[in-house]
């Protein structure tokens, strides 16, 4: 038997292989693995998109989505992916579709949701070449936050001016005595005044008819002096102490926190409403449009792209990700996804029921807008816009330092691009 | 017998040659991680690149001299430096005073330097995060107990002439536990005979601290030298985690600049270039202690 024992595990073995070799794999059904990265950082928000990948896998077995959020790293990890051309095969534009991602993204004009398409995206996702980007699963629709029910209790109306904005946050200090902040931010994120200086911008510099300088934005020849009354009335909000006083170091977690205890009664921008009445229901939120600047101009809403899904041009995986799509685009999933997100849906047959209706709708007629910086400045000023702020704020420079140093850096990034 | 002793001189070198294989795994290891990089960094140094398109230019030393005329250079390297030689020089002297007093025989002194050993194994990110609840303008302790006494809130991570100094105060607090340790190996190395000798010859306690333990601690103030300038000059983490470099660039260092300036500027070769200087500078001051120090070293 010894003799025999090394001839025998050969034997075996042989016999194991083939067995395995000749297995039938046809009852098994190859899985296909899309890598899927989004933007979103919201916890609710987060929720809602998983429920919906998970409603197309039990629906598409064939199909798994390895969602990936990397919140506040999603850019820079995107960054990294187009330098080394590995894209995940749906990924997040963000606002970018066209500009910084347009050379990575599949021309989805042959998708049946492309006739649904908001007319409001069509510009944004769209270029003249009839291409089409990315897939909105919602659109921004931004002005200003406040705290409808500390208003209603001041019986302070919603302003319609910049100087009657002031007003307001003058009115709020006075009468709560410092203990309401009239205008929040969370400064230590350059980003956070950022935006408010970028949705600003559209007010100062484009929307009043005697006052648009686009023509001069988009051929360079804009004059940065006209910029400096954003910075000026923004140094006499903090000075006046219209502002929280640790805007330089108040991070994000707190803004929710501080709203749902009373303590702030504007932010900028659309704020989701479930963040604050996860911790205190009996707060009415309310968002209004950007009050106008310019004596007759109008307030503007500022929207475009908020979540949106490309396709990879290089994905292994077109069929799968067209069905994905597809999926998101049925009205039933658009709307769950949409309200789920609390922004409107992308797509112009789906009205969902969101938070906010009621005050997009008393403001119906009021122009939504393009983001400014994704319009009129080159890439990178973004940045730019926010460390600006806080280094006027910080007093490391003054009003006429912010529109110069706005101007040397839009001159360079213009040059570059 | 010559003929023997030539066969082992053989042996000897062909064992020394077979060596060289051994080198090549670090090598390679090397070569990937550190030297490649390194070569492409100067590469992109010398283009537009944006860091995510698959198209730039050749822009030659334009990136080198945009960075001599550029303010924030010198800010940036200001800050670095207050990084590098803040932190080096508090955690120098706080972890020599840990080791004297902790190679004393006293009670827990086991605990206690591990107590003071334990934020070394923390990420420094978490770190940063931990100091900033702490210093938070809303709900930080420190602002807390201000108004306790009586005193009003203080913002220090948002005024730009203190939030360096607390940068500094936090990597000193994670890292000297480090500086502690080397200096205790050091101290425990110290011969107690010279001690005894000073002892007889009447040398005071300092006096015996000066001419003894100094002079022969120095290889681990060499050691400690080094690393913690290294250290404090590529410091990143915390400055994220606490003030994100702001307000504006105020408390930004070389690491941080180069990072934003690839991630949020889109100007991936002007960060190259940063990245560039960055490695000039470490490489100058720290070859520089190195060399300073090792000269004060004496034998035992």
């Amino acid at each position: 038997m010894r003799k025999y024992l090394k001839e025998f595990v050969v034997l075996m073995l042989t016999v194991l292989t083939l067995v395995a070799c000749g297995n039938d794999n046809t009852s098994s059904k190859e899985v296909v693995e899309l890598t899927l990265f989004s933007t979103i950082t919201n916890e609710v928000e987060q929720a809602a998109l998983n429920d919906v990948v998970a409603q197309f896998e039990e629906e598409n077995s064939d199909i798994k989505i390895d969602v990936n959020l990397p919140t506040t790293e999603y850019e820079s990890m995107l960054r990294v992916k187009m330098a080394a051309n590995d894209m995940p095969d749906l990924f997040d534009t963000h606002g970018w579709a066209v500009n910084r991602y347009g050379e990575y993204t599949m021309d989805l004009r042959d998708m049946d949701w492309v006739a649904d398409l908001d007319p409001a995206l069509e510009s944004i996702f769209t270029d003249e070449d009839g291409k089409v980007y990315a897939y909105p699963i919602n659109q921004a629709k931004d002005g200003l936050t406040y705290n409808k029910s500390l208003l209603e209790d001041l019986g302070i109306d919603v302003p319609t001016t910049f100087d009657e904005f002031i007003d307001v946050l003058k009115q709020i200090r006075d009468t709560t005595d410092g203990e309401v902040t009239p205008l929040w931010f969370e400064g230590s994120d350059r980003y956070a005044l950022g935006y408010f200086f970028d949705l600003m911008s559209t007010q100062l510099l484009i929307t009043a008819e005697d006052h648009d300088y686009s023509a001069e934005l988009l051929d360079g020849s804009f004059n940065w002096d006209n910029y400096t009354y954003l910075p000026e009335n923004f140094l006499m909000m903090h000075e006046e102490g219209l502002l929280n006083p640790d805007i330089l170091s108040a991070q994000t977690h707190e803004r929710a926190e501080l709203f749902a205890q009373n303590k702030i009664a504007f932010v900028s921008g659309t704020m989701p409403a479930i963040s604050i009445h996860e911790l205190n229901e009996d707060i009415e939120v309310g968002v209004m449009p950007l009050p106008a600047i310019h004596e007759g101009g109008p307030m503007s809403w500022v929207g475009g792209e908020r979540h949106t899904f490309a396709i990879s041009k290089d994905t292994q995986y077109v069929d799968e990700a067209k069905r994905f799509i597809d999926f998101l685009a049925q009205p039933e999933i658009a709307k769950q996804l949409a309200e789920g997100m609390d922004l409107p849906a992308g797509l112009s047959t789906v009205t969902p029921d969101i938070y906010f209706q009621e005050d997009y709708d008393q403001f119906a007629d009021v122009m939504v807008e393009p983001y400014f910086d994704r319009v009129f400045l080159p890439g990178g000023m973004w940045d730019v816009y926010g460390t600006t702020a806080q280094e006027l704020i910080s007093g490391l420079l003054d009003p006429e330092g912010v529109s110069e140093t706005m101007e040397k850096e839009y001159t360079r990034l213009l040059e570059n691009e | 017998m010559a003929g023997k002793l030539d066969k082992l001189k053989k042996k000897t070198n062909s064992d020394k040659s077979s060596l060289w294989w051994m080198y090549l795994p670090a090598l390679l290891l090397i070569s990937f991680f550190i030297v490649y990089p390194f070569l492409d960094g100067i590469r992109i140094s010398l283009t537009n690149w944006n860091g995510f398109s698959q198209s730039y230019e050749f822009i030659g030393l334009d990136n080198y001299k945009r960075m001599l005329q550029d303010p924030n250079t010198w800010l940036v390297l200001r800050n670095t430096l207050l990084y590098g030689v803040g932190s080096t020089i508090f955690q120098n002297v706080i972890g020599l005073l840990y080791a004297l007093l902790l190679n004393q025989s006293i009670r827990m002194k086991a605990v206690a330097r591990t107590i003071i050993y334990l934020p070394v194994i923390i990420s420094p990110l978490i770190m940063g995060y931990i100091w900033y609840f702490f210093f938070a303008y809303q709900g930080g302790a420190f602002n807390d107990v201000l108004i306790w006494l009586g005193f009003e809130r203080m913002n220090l991570l948002g005024n730009p002439d203190a939030n360096i100094w607390i940068i500094v105060m936090v990597n000193t607090f994670q890292f000297v536990g480090v500086a502690m340790i080397i200096y205790l190996a050091g101290l425990q190395s110290i011969s107690t005979e010279y001690y005894e000798a000073a002892n007889i010859d009447g040398a005071s306690r300092f006096q015996q601290f000066k001419n003894i333990t100094l002079p022969l601690l120095m290889p681990s103030v060499t050691i400690n030298m080094v690393i913690n300038i290294i250290g404090g000059l590529k410091l990143f983490d915390v400055i994220i985690s606490l003030t994100n470099g702001g307000p504006g660039m105020a408390s930004q260092s070389m690491s941080t600049y180069m990072y934003n300036l690839y991630f949020s500027r889109q100007d991936a070769g002007y960060a190259a270039t940063q990245g560039v200087l960055m490695m000039v500078v470490i490489l100058i001051i720290s070859f520089s202690a190195l060399v300073y120090f090792r000269s004060k070293e004496v034998e035992a």
